[in-house]
C-alpha cells in the first residue's frame, strides 16, 4: 500500500515534526479534496446520464409510443371517413386525420437515429405519403358519394381505399412499434449502465473512505509513536525522583529530540548547581559547629553531641573538662601564634587519645570538654590519664629550635546515664549536662589547686535527674 | 488529545465538502419555462410582421420599446425614463435611459432610438403598426440621451404607440438580422430557433434592469391539436398563451389554471371584398346572416362563452356601438340575398384556415353554416407561412377565419392595400374625421360612425371577442395579466414552488 511507503519514507528522511505534520495533513487534505472532486465528477456524470435517460431516452420512448397510438387512431379515423354520410362528418374526420398526420410527421423527426434507422425512416416516409394519398382519394370518393354520385363501383372504390388505409396505417403502426421496442430496450440498457456506474461509484467511494480511514489511523499511530510516546517518556524522565539527564535524550533529529537535549542540559545544570549548594551548606554547617583553629567541634556542637550521648548511651558517662596548664604564660612568653599552635597540638593529642564514641569539643579559651561512655570511673580515669601523660611527654616543638613544655589538667565526674531513661526531655538532659560540667569544673579547680597535670574526679557520681524534672521539658 | 481534535476537524471539513457537493447537485431550483404557442411566426422581428406571435415571444423579453404597457395595464417608461409634451402639443421630448446595451454589447442611445422610429416611418416600411406614427413629422437625436419627436398634428397616443411590439428599439447594425436572431436590450437574449419546433430565450445577465427569476424560457410551436393535447396531458408544457378548444377539457386537471389576459382579440370571417361573388354587398350580408354566431361563440366550451360583436371593435371601449343584431342569424334571409345576387346553389367557396385550433374547429362550423345556405365549401388548411403570404400579402383567398389581436386596429379598414380589399372612400372619409377629432366625445362619435360603416358594408363577418386566458400551470405566478399588448412577458414570471 502506498501509505506504508509514505510512512517508511517519512521515517527515512530526516524531516522536522512541523514538516511531517504538514505533509500528513496535506496528504489527508489531498485525499479529501481528491475524493470530493472524484465524487463530484461521478455525480456530474451520473446526473448527465440520468438527465439523458429522463429526457432524451424517455422522450423517445414516449414519442414512439405516442406515434403507435396515433397510427392506430388513423385506422379507426379511416373507417370513420369511409362511413361519412354528410360533409360535416367527412370534414370533421378529415380535420382529425390531417391534424394527426401533421403531428406524426413532426414527431417522426424526433425519432432517434440508430443502426438501420435511415432505412426505417425512409419506409416510414413512404408509408406516410402512401397513407396521405390514399386518404385524399378516399376523401374525394366519399365527397362524391355525399354529393349524390351514383356511379358504378364507387362504393367498391371506397371499400378498397378504406381497406388500403387500414393496411398502410397498420404497417405504419408496426414500424412505429419497432421504434418503441428499440427505444424501450435502449432505455433498459441505459438504466443498466447507470446502475453499474452507480455501483462502481459506490465501490470507489468505499475504497476512498477506507483509504482515508487508513491514512488517518496510520497518522494517528505515527503521532502516537513519534510524538505522544516520546513526550510521555520525557515527562517521566523529568519527573523521576532522581532525574538522570542521560535518560532524557530522545533519539532522532526532530524538534522533540532538540527539546529533550535542551531539557537534559538544563537538568544537568540544575543538578550541578544543587551539588555546589549542598557543599557550601556543608561547609557552612561545619563552620557553625567547629572551631576553626583546632577543627574540633565548638561548644554548640558539643551540647548537641553530648545530649545525644545522654539520650542514647547504654553505659554511664564521664563528663570531663581539660584545661591547658599555664597557657597564659605560653601566650605571654612565646606569642599568640605559638599559643594557637599549642591549642592545635593539644587538640590533636586529645583526639588521638579518645575513642570514636567519645565526644570532644573546644569549650572555650584553653578549655576542652569531653564526654566518654565508660563502664567504670576507673576506665575513664585510665583514658584521661593516658592523654595527660602523652601531652606532658610530647612538648611542642614549633620551630625545631626550642621546645615548649605543655601539660593539661582534667576535672571529671561520672553520670549515671542508664537511669535517665529514653523519655527524658532535651531540657532535662541539658540541665544534667550543665550540672555535670559544673561539677567537672569544680573537680578541675581541685586538680589545678593540687598542682596541675593531673586528673581529678568529683567525689560523687552524679545521679540521674528525677522524673519530675521532665515536667519542665519544653518539648 | 491533540490528535483527536485534528482528526475531528478533518472529518468535519471532509463531511462539509461532501455536503457542499451534495447541495450543489440538489439545489437546482425550478427556473425554466415551456410555453405552448400555436402559430410559428416567419420572423422574430416584430417591426416587420403582422403576426402577433412574434411579439408574444420577443416583446419585453428580447426587445424593448421606449415605453411599455405593464402587467397592470399602465403605460410606463422603459428605455425612456420620462417625456414631456410641448405646449402646442406638437413636440415630444423623451429622456432616454443611459448605460443600456444591446445583448451584443452595442450601446443604446438617442441615435439608435431615432433610427428605430425612422425605420417605422420610412417609405416602403413593412411595419404593421405604421399607422400609429402617421402624425410624426420628424425624429431627432439631441445628444446621447434625448430624443425629440415632432408632430404634424397633436397625438396624445404617441407614448402608447411606442409601447407596441412593432415600435421596439433595434440597432442599425443588427436590425437586418433580427428576423432570425433578434438582438435587443431586454432581460432575455434570443437563444436558438429550432424551426418547426421551438424558440429558446436565455436570461441575459447584463440586463440593465431587474434580473428575471427564470433562467430560460422555451416557446414550443404547437401546430396541431393532437400535439397540444399530448403535451398538456403529459405535462411537457407549462402553459399555453391562449385558450384552445382543448383547454375546456384540461381545466379539470388540478395542475393547470386559467389566468386573465386583457387582449382585444376579434375573431372574424374575413372576406376578400374584391373577389366575386363577395364583391357584392348582398352576398357579404348573406354571409353575415348565414353564420350562427350564438353557436359559434361556444367554440371554447360552455364555460368560456365568447362575447359577440357586430363590428371590428371591442365592447369594452367607450366608443363601442352594439351592432350584434345588425345581421341576425337567418339562413332563409341569407339564401334570399344570395338568390337576389344570383349566386347559384352549390357555388364552390374555399375557406382558408390558418393552422390554429379555432381555424380547424371553427372552420368546420362556418363550413356547415355556409353549406346550409347553399354554398359548397372546401376547407383549405394552410401553414401559417402560406396564410401570411397568400392571404395576407397576396390577398389570394375568398374567405378566411382569422383572429385580429391588435388593440384599436379599426384603422386597417382605411388602408388601401389591406387584405380585405375593402377600399371604401366613405370609410376613409370617416377615418379622417376620427384622426382629426379634437375631443374625446368627438373621437368616440366618429369611431361609432366607423363601426357602423364597416358593419353596413358587411366588410367581414364579425364573430366574437375571443375569451382571453392564459392556460398555465398553477404554480406559475407573475404573469402580466392586464397588459393589452399581445405579449407574454417573462420578466416577473417565476415558479411559486
Amino acid at each position: 500500500m502506498r501509505n506504508f511507503f509514505l510512512i517508511s519514507w517519512l521515517k527515512g528522511v530526516r524531516l522536522g515534526l512541523t514538516a511531517k505534520t504538514v505533509l500528513i495533513i496535506s496528504t489527508l487534505a489531498l485525499m479529501a479534496v481528491g475524493s470530493s472532486v472524484l465524487t463530484s465528477g461521478a455525480f456530474e456524470r451520473m446526473h448527465t446520464a440520468l438527465d439523458r435517460l429522463s429526457t432524451t431516452e424517455l422522450e423517445q420512448l414516449m414519442t414512439s409510443v405516442r406515434l403507435v397510438q396515433q397510427t392506430e387512431s388513423m385506422v379507426s379515423l379511416g373507417i370513420n371517413l369511409a362511413q361519412a354520410r354528410t360533409h360535416d362528418e367527412r370534414r370533421r374526420t378529415l380535420v382529425e386525420l390531417r391534424d394527426r398526420a401533421q403531428w406524426m410527421s413532426k414527431v417522426s423527426q424526433d425519432l432517434p437515429q440508430f443502426g438501420d434507422s435511415a432505412e426505417i425512416q425512409e419506409k416510414l416516409r413512404l408509408r406516410r405519403i402512401d397513407l396521405a394519398e390514399n386518404l385524399q382519394r378516399l376523401d374525394a370518393a366519399v365527397r362524391d358519394r355525399i354529393d349524390g354520385d351514383n356511379r358504378q363501383g364507387l362504393e367498391d372504390d371506397i371499400r378498397r381505399l378504406a381497406a388500403r388505409n387500414q393496411e398502410v396505417a397498420g404497417e405504419l403502426s408496426v414500424l412505429m412499434g419497432y421504434y418503441s421496442a428499440s427505444a424501450r430496450s435502449r432505455l433498459a440498457d441505459q438504466s443498466a449502465l447507470l446502475a453499474n456506474e452507480a455501483r462502481r461509484q459506490q465501490h470507489n467511494l468505499w475504497t476512498l473512505a477506507a483509504g482515508l480511514l487508513l491514512v488517518v489511523v496510520l497518522s494517528g499511530l505515527y503521532f502516537e509513536r513519534r510524538v505522544v510516546r516520546r513526550i510521555l517518556h520525557l515527562q517521566r524522565s523529568v519527573s523521576a525522583e532522581h532525574p538522570n539527564p542521560a535518560d532524557m535524550i530522545l533519539s532522532g533529529a526532530d524538534e522533540l529530540a532538540h527539546l529533550s537535549s535542551n531539557v537534559s542540559d538544563y537538568v544537568r545544570r540544575i543538578q550541578s548547581q544543587e551539588l555546589r549548594l549542598k557543599r557550601i551548606n556543608e561547609d557552612l554547617a561545619f563552620l557553625a559547629e567547629h572551631d576553626p583553629l583546632t577543627q574540633l567541634p565548638n561548644r554548640r556542637h558539643f551540647g548537641v553531641a553530648a545530649s545525644r550521648l545522654f539520650q542514647r548511651s547504654a553505659m554511664p558517662l564521664c563528663v570531663a573538662i581539660g584545661d591547658i596548664d599555664h597557657f597564659k604564660a605560653v601566650n605571654d612568653r612565646c606569642g599568640h601564634a605559638s599559643g594557637d599552635l599549642a591549642l592545635v597540638h593539644v587538640a590533636a593529642q586529645l583526639q588521638a587519645g579518645l575513642r570514636t564514641q567519645d565526644v570532644l569539643a573546644r569549650y572555650g579559651g584553653e578549655e576542652f570538654a569531653l564526654v566518654l561512655p565508660v563502664p567504670t570511673r576507673q576506665e575513664a580515669l585510665e583514658i584521661l590519664d593516658r592523654i595527660r601523660r602523652t601531652i606532658a611527654d610530647h612538648p611542642l616543638n614549633p620551630t625545631g629550635a626550642s621546645t615548649i613544655d605543655l601539660s593539661i589538667s582534667f576535672g571529671a565526674v561520672m553520670v549515671d546515664v542508664p537511669s535517665l531513661g529514653a523519655d527524658v526531655g532535651a531540657a532535662a538532659r541539658r540541665e544534667l549536662l550543665e550540672r555535670a560540667l559544673h561539677v567537672a569544673d569544680e573537680a578541675l579547680y581541685e586538680a589545678k589547686r593540687d598542682g596541675r597535670n593531673r586528673v581529678c574526679f568529683a567525689e560523687h557520681r552524679l545521679p540521674a535527674i528525677s522524673t519530675t524534672s521532665t515536667d519542665h521539658d519544653e518539648n | 488529545m491533540k490528535i483527536d481534535t485534528l482528526l475531528t476537524r478533518w472529518v468535519r471539513i471532509l463531511s462539509l465538502g461532501m455536503l457542499l457537493v451534495g447541495t450543489a447537485i440538489s439545489a437546482a431550483a425550478k427556473d425554466q419555462l415551456r410555453i405552448g404557442i400555436q402559430l410559428e411566426p416567419q420572423t422574430m422581428d416584430p417591426t416587420q410582421t403582422a403576426a402577433a406571435s412574434t411579439g408574444e415571444i420577443t416583446y419585453c423579453n428580447v426587445l424593448e420599446g421606449l415605453t411599455v404597457v405593464d402587467g397592470k395595464g399602465k403605460l410606463r417608461p422603459r428605455l425612456a425614463t420620462s417625456w414631456t409634451l410641448s405646449d402646442d402639443s406638437l413636440r415630444y421630448e423623451f429622456r432616454l435611459r443611459s448605460g443600456v446595451r444591446f445583448h451584443d454589447g452595442r450601446a443604446f442611445d438617442a441615435t439608435v432610438a431615432a433610427y428605430s422610429i425612422g425605420e417605422i416611418l420610412k417609405p416602403g416600411s413593412k411595419n404593421p403598426q405604421r399607422q400609429w406614427f402617421e402624425k410624426v413629422a420628424a425624429v431627432k437625436a439631441v445628444g446621447a440621451n434625448k430624443l425629440v419627436v415632432e408632430l404634424s398634428q397633436p397625438d396624445a397616443l404617441l407614448p402608447f404607440a411606442l409601447a407596441q411590439p412593432a415600435a421596439v428599439m433595434v440597432h442599425p447594425d443588427t436590425a437586418a438580422g433580427n428576423a432570425k436572431q433578434p438582438i435587443g436590450t431586454g432581460p432575455f437574449r434570443f437563444g436558438e430557433w429550432n424551426l418547426g419546433h421551438w424558440v429558446q430565450l436565455e436570461r441575459h445577465d447584463g440586463y440593465w434592469g431587474k434580473a428575471p427569476a427564470l433562467r430560460s424560457a422555451r416557446f414550443l410551436f404547437m401546430h396541431t391539436t393532437a400535439e397540444t393535447e399530448n403535451m398538456l396531458a403529459e405535462g411537457l408544457v407549462d402553459g399555453l398563451v391562449s385558450v384552445t378548444k382543448l383547454t375546456d377539457h384540461f381545466k379539470v386537471r388540478p395542475d393547470y389554471r386559467m389566468s386573465q389576459r386583457q387582449l382585444e382579440s376579434k375573431m372574424i370571417l374575413a372576406i376578400n371584398n374584391a373577389r366575386p361573388p363577395f364583391n357584392d354587398l348582398r352576398v357579404r350580408r348573406a354571409l353575415a346572416h348565414a353564420i350562427n354566431r350564438e353557436a359559434f361563440s361556444k367554440l371554447y366550451g360552455p364555460d368560456l362563452p365568447a362575447t359577440l360583436i357586430g363590428s371590428h371593435f371591442p365592447p369594452t371601449h367607450p366608443a363601442y356601438v352594439d351592432l350584434v343584431q345588425r345581421y341576425p342569424y337567418d339562413p332563409t334571409k341569407a339564401r334570399a340575398l344570395l338568390d337576389e345576387a344570383r349566386v347559384p346553389k352549390k357555388t364552390k367557396v374555399v375557406l382558408t384556415i390558418p393552422p390554429t385550433d379555432y381555424g380547424r374547429y371553427g372552420g368546420l362550423m362556418i363550413a356547415n353554416d355556409l353549406e346550409a345556405v347553399g354554398f359548397r365549401v372546401e376547407l383549405a388548411p394552410v401553414e401559417w407561412k402560406t396564410w401570411l403570404s397568400d392571404v395576407f400579402a397576396k390577398k389570394d383567398y375568398a374567405l378566411t377565419l382569422i383572429l385580429h389581436v391588435e388593440p384599436m386596429d379599426l384603422n386597417i379598414y382605411a388602408r388601401d392595400d389591406y387584405y380585405f380589399n375593402y377600399n371604401s372612400a366613405g370609410f376613409k372619409k370617416v377615418w379622417q374625421q376620427v384622426l382629426a377629432a379634437r375631443s374625446e366625445s368627438e373621437l368616440n362619435r366618429w369611431l361609432g360612425a366607423a363601426q357602423r360603416q364597416i358593419t353596413e358594408d358587411a366588410v367581414n363577418v364579425f364573430l366574437f371577442m375571443r375569451p382571453e386566458r392564459n392556460f398555465m400551470h398553477r404554480d406559475l405566478i407573475g404573469l402580466w395579466e392586464k397588459s393589452p399588448i399581445p405579449s407574454f412577458v417573462l420578466e416577473d414570471i417565476r415558479w411559486s414552488r
